[in-house]
Order: C-alpha cells, then structure tokens, then sequence
C-alpha cells in the first residue's frame, strides 16, 4: 500500500500558510534591498553611502515568523491559515519602515518584536491558558486598572516631555493602557460567557460591566488619554452587540460618544484643539493644524505609485514612526501601497470575525470578537486620523508602529485569536453566521473602503495642490538633491546659483544686495522673488518635456534639473546704485528707456538672503524695513516731479504754456509747499517743475481735462507694474504715507512715464528676466511686454529738451516732500532723444535727504550709466 | 542604472504585496466552492490500516475526498492486480464518513458485504478491495484539548 506523498505529509491549511508567507518574506526583502539602494537613486550614483542596518531587522523578522510558523504547525494544526501570514506581513511591513525611518527606533522595535514572537511562541503552547484566564477574569481586570493608575503617580514620558502614560526605567518602558485594552477584552468574554446563560433582559447583563467600562474611562481621560477611551467604548459596544445582538447598542453607543464627545469639545482644551484642528486644520497651519496637514502633504506626495522605499521624505511628519506610520507608508509605496496595506487589515478582521462567528464555546466566540474588535477599531482609528476622517487620538498602528507594549499586546491577541481558530465548533461550523456578525463585518469593511477612498482623494485628487503648499519642506530636500537652476546677470554673470554636490546642493546668492529682488528658497521661510515666481523653470518643472519630467519622478521621486534665467540685470551698473545708496534709506530705479529692461534695481537699506536664519528678527522688526523693496514696493507721493508728466499732456492737449505759471508755491491744509531749488527763470513752466515748485503742476492739473484720471489712465498709476517680485514680506512703513495727498506710486512707476519722455512717448512695460535656458533649444528670450503710448513724440521730444540739464546728454527734475513725519527727494532724469546710445530712464528717492542730494546720487548713477 | 533597478524592484514590491491576496483570495474561493468542506476538524480525520501487513502505521488523511486504486493519482493507491485501478472512494458529508464503489471490477466491500450504493462507513469497519482488507479508524473529537 502506497500513499501519495504530499497528500499525507502536507496539512493543506500548512501549504497555504507557507505559500503566503513566502509572499510576505519576498515582499520584505525587496522593499529592505530598495532601502539598502535607495540612497544611490536619490543621488543619481553608486558613489553613495549605501543603508545595511535594516537588514537586522529583516532577519530577526525572518527568523523569527519561520520559528513561531514551524510551532504553529506543529501545534494547532487546525488554525485559520490566513491569520499568521497576515499579522507577520503587517509586522515586517511596520518593522521596515521603523528602520527606514530611525535606524535608533528599528533596533528597539526589533527587539520588541523579538520579545514578543517569544511570548506568542510560548501561549500556543498553552492552548488552555485563555481558558484558565476565564476563571481569574475579575483579578485580570482590577490589576489591570490598578497598574494603569499607578502612571498616575510614576507615569512617566519616555521622550522626554509629553502626555505621562508609561511606566519603567532605564531605557525600558511599557504602557500600561495597552495591557489594560486586553485584559478588558478578557474580562468582557468571560463576564458574559458565564452571565449570559442565567442574566436575562438587557441592562442587568451590562450593568456591572458598564460600571467597569465607565471606570476604566474615567481612569483614560484623566491621564488625557482620549485615544484609548473612545477605543474602550467601541470594543465594548462590538462585544456587547455580538453577545445579544440587539441593534439599539450601536444607536445608543454611537449617541452616548457623540455626547461626551460633544461635552468634551466645550469643556477640555485638550479636545477642543484636537477637533478644531480636524474641522480645519487649513487655518491653523503651523500649530493645531500642523501634524494633520504634514501627514496629507506626505501622503499627496506619494501619489498613485508612491516615491519609493527610502526615497521620500516621510519623516518629515512629526512621529511618523508611530501615530503617523500610515502617513509614512503611504508616502513611500503610494495609493498602490497604502490600499494594500488596507487590505491586509481587512483580511486580518475579516479573518477575526469569522473565527469569532465559529469559536467553540461562547468564552473563545466574545474573546475572539473582543480582539477583533480591537484590532479594527484601533487601525480605524489612527488611520482615520492620520487621513483627517476622524480628530487625531495618539493610539498605534496594530502590529505596524513603533512601540514594545503595542506589539507584544497585538502578538499575544493574535497567539489568543489563532487558539481560538483552532477550535471550530463542528456545530457552529455548519450553520450561517449571525446578522449581528455580517453587521459588523459589513462596518469595518466599509470603514476600510471610506480610508481607501481617503487615500485615493488625497494621494491622487488633491495631491498637486498640497504639495505646492510653503509648508512642503519637501520642495527644498529636493533642491539638495537636484540642481537648481542659476540666476544671471544680462552679460551672464552669476547673481545666485547651488554649488555643491548632489545631496548637498546649496544656494548662494553671490551679490547679496539683490537679495530683495532674487528672494530665497528657504526651508524654513519659505519663497520670495524671482527665486519664487520662478521656481517652476528654476527647478526645472516648467520648460522641460513632459516625459522627461514623468520620468524624473517615476525613477528618482525628483525633478529633472533646473533651468537657468537671465535677468535683465546689468551688475556693474547695479553694484554703482547700491553703491550711491549706501548708508541711506532710498532707492534708485535705471531702465532701458525702449524695451523697459530693468537695468539696476537699488533698494536701501537691504537684507541678504544667505543669512536669514541669523538675522530674520532683526531684519522683521527694524523700523527701516530692510525686507521692504523700496523701488517696486514703496509708495511714495510724486509731489512736484508729478508736473514733469503733466507738461507733455499740456502740450498734447493744445494749452497755451508760454505765459508761464501764477505761482511756485502750494499752500494748503497739509501744509506749505516750496520749491526744491530757486528756479533760474520764474516764468518758464519747465523751469519751476524742473526744480520742485508744486504750484505749477497743480496749476496744468486744473487746466487739464479729466485732472487726476490722467495718472490712472495714461501712466497707469492706480496699477502696480506687473513684474514678477512682489511677493515679499510685508512692509510695515508704507502704511506712514498717506494717501489722501494724491496718487502714491513706486520709483518704478515713475521711471515709466520717464521713459516714455526719453523715447518717443511710448511708455514700455517693465522687464526683469529676459531668457530661459531650456534644454532642448538654449536659451529662449522673452519677449519684452507692449507698449503703450502716453504722449505724441513730438510733445515727449519738446518736454525733454526744455527739462535738459546744463552741459549733460540728459534731462532732469527733482523735488522735496516734506510731510509732518516723512520728508523725501525725487530726483528722475532720462536721456535726451537725440542720444545715440541705449535710451536710459533714472528714478532716485532718498528718504530723510533734500534735493541736493537725490540729484547728486541720481547725476553720478546718470554720469556711470552713460560714460561706461 | 540605480534608478532603473529600484525601478525594476519596485514593481517585483507591488507584485509581491498583490501576490499575497491574490493567494489568499485564492485559499478563500477553493474553501468556498468545497462548502468549507475542506475545513475538516481533527475530530472527523480519517485513518486507514492495511491488515494484511501487521507492521504498517495506520496513514492519517487530511482530505475529505479519498480517493482508492491501484493508479498512481488515487490518494491511497493499493498495487494489487485485483483492484481496479479507480476502485472505490471515501468521503465526508452530514459529519459522516461515506463509502461508495467506482464501479470496480471485484467490487468494494463494506464488513463482508458488497456494497452499491454510499454507505455510512464508522471507526473500525473493514473495508475489503478485491483481496485487500482495510481497517478505517475515524477520530473522534473527544482526544482534543484538556
């Protein structure tokens, strides 16, 4: 007589266990040997500091799921086979990523993990001992409370300061709540195993455990550990309802949480800012809402494929090696992962519930269920928070996040769970399960499906807007790794570029004074200027080929290169404007008269962008606002210089200027207005606006047609210039300068219409970057915006000559404001039409300064620009 | 190179993760389709014990069909030239153990007794195929636990 082999040596339950954990281990390996090369993608070389530690992990685990599998089937040869494989999968999967995260935190977990396979080795050895427990079910539970209340008086925080919840010593710690959670299932399946039977009606059965229930929360909310309460109550509410399946206990249990929910949201801080930062952690970003929005941000950025294992960013959650785990994963394996990972879960409860539905006796069904429960709502719990479906409570990850008590409490559950599927009822086995069952199999589930929902919303649907988010530190790691691209001046010299290796790229801005203008990337303060408004050629996102692209962040979970920009810059030029400004507070303004390049840009006093970290405070709170950039963000009020534009708009208009002005000086509320400088000849309109007299302009202002419409609608004073720099800090000192004067406009806005004088009565529209440097094609220039025409070339001509300075190839203007607080000089100037070379337009205004010296900074900076 | 690789190793990861549902779907829909038939508890295990040959251990099943015959693809196979080569099978249904000839050439016998049709077969009966004689020895669930 012969038998087929494997039909006799091979229990089929043993085949399908092996073959799953086969997958697991396979799953596991791989995802270690990315880890180990992980840090050579992210450098685009092999010449990089490969990771070997988490292979300790990957062995202890490997190790240890062979070991306690072997027991298995030598010992409950009868066990679901789908329980073992999926909890070892989960645990290897969380051990990973503990490692991946903090190499510090992985060997503790491995050690843990290694503890508890020893506890669960040794309780499937003792199939009996839950059994035994049954009988010491109330001793169970008061040494349970008892060690809880005890962190009341030793309870102590492991990490230093936080929520008290731990006991121990020297490196060793355990949180008692976690036993506590067990042994409260334990005492539940006993309590209605032996009450059951003899109980009748509803509340005498649950009157002594809701004493109990209420007591073990009272015990959780005083150490503030809300997490684990709401775990409490639903765990109950799961066991009670499958004991006598009376559906009101989900309505009533489900109302009675809400209510204390409610209470507790009006009377503890604690839930107060928990909820609020549920409701809208958007509003709150950096405090409240901070931890929430890091894990979407992490879990957007994963995306639909992940950024691979070992090559995101994900601890930049903060503990995302145990509430945020989930967040982490999601990261780093994507929508593909994470829905995976909420299968796993699934398959486990499912699992669970089934063996719960066919245990043998009514103790192993409530005990079954109870860890079930358990299991379930916990994993629902933080994931749903970690997704923003449910306020943020600081429970674990089952068998995934870091922490010793967590695991070995999962483990011996589990070593619990597998004993009782060990023992199917042949009764139960046939018959179907209850509605109370498939109702609550049908809640987890569809909990699970709404978290898989979740992470497809937030990992795909809305994952490019939260990573374009300031708060996204990630963008900056990425410039560490990827070239950012250079910042030049119009000859190619460089203003800003990252020098460094891959890895540690840094970004240097080679001629600070720029700094208003160029801004920064910076980690912790975010964008600015063209360094912002930019970024997208600047870290190559814009201006490269769209498969060049997808395939940059499928690969290396990075962006290609950046692109470099030109500036219309000219830094010799730029270098003599700071120069004339230094030590004052002003600001110089140099254009192309034609094509409107911006050829120096000065602002004083100024901050510099490679050193902000140091000198932020300083630079925020300094009354003279050094984040200010006075040439396109101050506001001043043209005073006097306002005729200089109203003269070319007289002429087109047709009125008559040959009889000269009635007045020079302006008296008003405000207060008395004199000219900057005694005009030479008192008749001549060009004179007197040429050196500051207010009268006369206002005079032409009530002779015009439209009066003040005219700054709006010709000069476009109403409007900033659309130039892509305006996003900086918030100035504190414009708000010194009133409004109620007239128009208020930048250094900018006045060399425009300057412009327009020294061309041919086109105004051009300002322009800072002038080429791209694209890969495919070189450099791409820009081109310059419309033009817009302001006078007839014939007045723009007339007034320039008439404005001409003695003996220079220019024509000028300057005046004084002098308000109660403020006192300022204009100086602006332009070159004569007749000028051969580049037409030129000059803005100067030097706060706390006379005329005298706006015209002698605007006369040198004129003198530079033209003899170079 | 290293990003094509991880790349690579990052498919052969998600193939893995879906492998292991896969084959867990798959355990999920063979115990469905055999009515969680296959499930059988060590209470209802089956033993078999040749009498002709005193030395041989009784074989334990796991299966709940067990088929008999002297082709090599029967679960037990008896290589005896008086047993057909699909002779008789055993199977478990209501809780029971059930025997039922495949049409052999010299018949399935139950204590002595020909059988035609499923006969309920209980811990000790003989079974004869052709000249073997089988001894069935049905655990009972008492033997579990403590």
């Amino acid at each position: 007589m012969k038998v087929k082999d494997f039909v006799q040596e091979r229990n089929p339950r043993d085949q399908v266990q092996n073959r799953l954990l086969v997958f697991a281990a396979v799953f596991l390996a791989l995802y270690a040997l990315i880890l180990t090369l992980a840090p050579a993608v992210r450098l685009r070389s092999w010449d990089a500091d490969l990771r070997w530690t988490h292979w300790i992990g990957f062995a202890a685990w490997l190790g240890g799921t062979w070991l306690a599998n072997l027991r298995l089937q030598r010992r409950l040869t009868d066990r679901d086979p789908l329980l073992f494989p999926t909890a070892a999968f989960l645990t290897g999967w969380g051990l990973l990523t503990i490692w991946r995260l903090d190499s510090g935190f992985g060997l503790r977990q491995t050690i843990w993990l290694l503890v508890s396979l020893a506890f669960f080795l040794w309780l499937i050895e003792k199939p009996g001992l839950s059994n035994l427990l049954q009988r010491y079910k109330y001793v169970l539970l008061f040494s349970g409370l008892a060690i809880t209340a005890m962190t009341l008086v030793f309870g102590t925080y492991p990490g230093g300061t936080g929520p008290r919840l731990w006991l121990g010593c020297c490196g060793v710690y355990f949180q008692p709540s976690e036993l506590l959670k067990l042994l409260f299932v334990l005492f539940l399946a006993a309590y209605l195993a032996s009450s059951q039977p003899i109980k009748t009606g509803l509340i005498p059965l649950i009157a002594p455990t809701l004493v109990l229930l209420i007591s073990a929360i009272v015990l959780l909310l005083i150490q503030r550990d809300l997490g684990t309460a709401i775990l409490f109550t639903a765990i109950y509410t799961v066991v009670i309802y499958l004991a006598t399946e009376k559906k009101r206990i989900l309505g009533i249990s489900a109302l009675i949480l809400l209510t204390a929910g409610l209470t507790g949201y009006l009377t503890l801080g604690i839930i107060q800012t928990r909820v609020n930062a549920w409701i809208n952690p958007w509003k709150d970003a950096t405090a409240g809402g901070y931890q929430v929005i890091q894990s979407l941000i992490a879990i957007g950025a994963g995306g639909t494929f992940g950024r691979g294992p070992g090559l995101g960013s994900p601890s930049l959650v903060p503990v995302a090696h145990s509430d945020f785990i989930f967040a982490a994963i999601a990261e780093e394996t994507g929508l593909v992962g994470s829905l995976g990972l909420l299968g796993l879960i699934g398959l486990l409860l499912m699992r669970g519930l089934r063996t719960a539905s066919r245990a043998s006796s009514s103790y192993q069904r409530f005990l079954a269920a109870g860890i079930t429960a358990y299991l379930g709502c916990q994993s629902i719990l933080i994931i749903g928070g970690n997704l923003r479906a449910l306020p943020l409570t600081g429970v674990t990850l089952p068998f995934l996040s870091y922490g010793g008590s967590s695991l070995l409490i999962a483990y011996v559950a589990l070593a619990f769970l597998l004993n009782a599927s060990n023992q199917i009822d042949e009764q139960a086995e046939a018959k179907k399960p209850t509605t109370a069952y498939l109702i609550i199999a049908g809640l987890l589930l569809a909990s699970l499906a709404v978290l898989g929902f979740l992470a497809g919303y937030w990992g795909y649907y809305r994952s490019r807007d939260l990573q374009t988010r300031n708060d996204n530190a990630r963008r900056v790691i990425n410039d560490r790794y990827v070239r950012r691209g250079a910042i030049l001046d119009r000859s190619g010299r460089i203003i800003t570029a990252s020098t460094g290796e891959p890895g540690n790229y840094t970004r240097t801005l080679v001629y600070p004074p720029l700094s208003p203008v160029v801004g920064y990337s910076n980690i912790y303060y975010g964008q600015a200027g063209l360094e912002e408004s930019y970024d997208g050629y600047l870290r190559g996102e814009a201006g490269t080929s769209a498969s060049e692209l997808w395939s940059n962040h499928l690969i290396y979970s990075q962006t290609p290169p950046g692109l470099d920009i030109r500036l219309s810059i000219d830094l010799t030029l730029q270098e003599a404007a700071d120069r004339l400004l230094f030590g004052r507070i002003g600001a110089i303004i140099l254009l192309d008269a034609s094509s409107g390049d911006i050829l120096a840009v000065a602002t004083s006093p100024t901050f510099d962008a490679n050193h902000l970290a140091e000198n932020w405070q300083t630079w925020a709170s300094d009354p003279s606002g050094p984040f200010l950039n006075r040439a396109v963000q101050g506001k001043y009020l043209p005073g006097a210089s306002m005729g200089v534009f109203l003269l070319p708009a007289a002429e087109d208009a047709g009125i008559d200027l040959s009889k000269g002005p009635q007045s020079l000086d302006q008296h008003s509320l405000a207060g008395s207005a004199h000219c900057a400088f005694l005009p030479g000849d008192f008749k001549s309109w060009t004179q007197t606006i040429a050196n500051g007299c207010p009268a006369p302009g206002y005079e032409l202002l009530n002779a015009l047609e439209g009066g003040l419409n005219l700054f709006s609608a010709r000069l476009n004073w109403n409007r900033d210039p659309d130039l892509p720099i305006s996003r900086a800090p918030s100035p504190s000192t414009t708000s010194a300068f009133s409004t109620l004067l007239g128009p208020v406009i930048s250094p900018l806005q006045m060399a425009l219409p300057a412009a327009a004088i020294s061309t041919n009565g086109e105004m051009p529209a300002p322009r800072l970057v002038t080429a791209i440097h694209t890969p495919q094609s070189g450099w791409v220039a820009l081109q310059p915006g419309e033009k817009k025409r302001i006078f007839s070339e014939n007045a723009a001509g007339k007034t320039a000559r008439a404005l001409a300075a003695s003996r220079k190839p220019y024509w000028e203007a300057v005046s004084e404001i002098r308000l109660s607080q403020d006192k300022y000089a204009w100086y602006i100037s332009g070159t004569l039409p007749q000028w051969p070379g580049t037409p030129l337009a000059l803005a100067v205004v030097v706060e706390n300064a006379d005329a005298v010296i706006a015209r002698f900074i605007g006369q040198q900076m004129m003198d530079r620009a033209l003899n170079p | 190179m290293s990003g094509m690789i991880v790349l690579v190793l990052r498919l052969l990861l998600a193939a893995a993760l879906y492998a292991f549902f896969l084959a867990a779907l798959f355990f999920l829909w063979r115990q469905f389709k055999s009515g969680e038939n296959n499930h059988l508890p060590a209470g209802g295990r089956i033993a078999i014990r040749n009498l002709l040959d005193e030395q041989q251990q009784p074989i334990t099943f796991l299966k709940t069909v067990i088929t008999i015959g002297r082709d090599a693809d029967n679960d037990l196979i008896l290589d005896d030239d008086t047993v057909s080569s699909r002779h008789a099978r055993l199977f478990y249904q209501q809780k029971q153990w059930w025997l039922e000839d495949q049409q052999s050439t010299n018949g399935t016998f139950l204590n002595g007794q020909a059988i035609s049709t499923p006969t309920v077969v209980i811990s000790g009966d003989r079974v004869g195929c052709g000249r073997i004689d089988l001894e069935v020895i049905i655990q009972t669930a008492a033997k579990l636990g403590d």
